[in-house]
């Protein structure tokens, strides 16, 4: 197999690189749970936004209507 | 299991272990690329994250109709070129150069190229501008098809064939501006 110097030259700074990898790891991993929490809370959030819009759009439902009328029951 | 199971299991379970796997089979390879390009470590350091987290939110767009280390280098290069784009005015020749092309890559100075001594390679990689030096890599660090650097660099296969050559060619003037004699 002939040689090639720019696969050596990738191995030289994989070396160079020393334990910086698992640092930007780290920081990738938080970034990484930082996305969950935030797709878990658009998750959540949005459909309850979409009722309110929905209520807002078309006035007191129903049922809060039928609350009002008998605000005991 | 291949990168492009491990894509499709991530999408599918969102289990972090997936994207670690990719991470750690690819990150010494991007750092190595953001590192021939931008030629400062901190500096490779950052982008390296970047590219990895650029991957992470846009792997439900990666098409496994592709490599999946391709698309991961495409996106590597291309970001770099941004970043110097950005840091400094650099004139990128075009691609499209406007003579015919008529020129083949026929393995004109690949054995010189590829058997230069890696000190050296390293220095004449830094005096070459981003362009010829991504293709560069493309070519010998990543054995990409010319097929494949049409995909990265979203031009037509003379213009990639034409975009090798000359960078070779500035290559070999650049080393032997420095050094004489090329090996």
């Amino acid at each position: 197999m002939s040689k090639n110097s720019f696969k050596d030259l990738e191995d030289l700074y994989t070396k160079e690189r020393s334990n910086a990898s698992d640092e930007t790891k780290k920081k990738l991993n938080a970034n990484i749970n930082l996305f969950g929490l935030v797709s878990n809370l658009i998750e959540l959030y949005i459909p309850k936004v979409g009722s309110i819009i929905g209520a807002l759009d078309n006035g007191p439902s129903q049922s809060d209507k039928n609350n009002k009328k008998q605000p005991n029951k | 299991m291949s990168d492009e199971e491990a894509v499709e299991q991530y999408l599918l379970t969102q289990n972090v272990n997936y994207f670690n796997l990719l991470y750690d089979r690819y990150t010494n390879k991007v750092y190595a690329k953001c590192i021939s390009m931008l030629r400062d470590a901190e500096q490779a350091e950052d982008a390296t994250q970047e590219i990895f987290v650029k991957i992470l939110l846009s792997l439900s767009k990666f098409n496994a109709r592709s490599k999946f280390s391709t698309w991961l280098y495409s996106i590597t290069y291309n970001f770099c070129i941004d970043i110097i784009r950005k840091g400094k005015k650099e004139i990128i020749v075009s691609l499209e150069d406007h003579t015919k092309v008529d020129l083949e890559d026929n393995g004109i100075y690949d054995a010189e190229i590829m058997e230069t001594n890696v000190f050296r390679l390293k220095e004449v990689l830094n005096l070459m501008n981003a362009e010829d030096k991504s293709i560069l890599l493309m070519k010998y660090q990543d054995d990409m098809s010319i097929k494949e650097i049409c995909g990265v660099i979203e031009k037509t296969e003379s213009a990639v064939k034409m975009k090798i050559l000359r960078a070779k060619e500035r290559f070999m003037k650049i080393y032997q501006e420095s050094y004489g004699q090329s090996g």
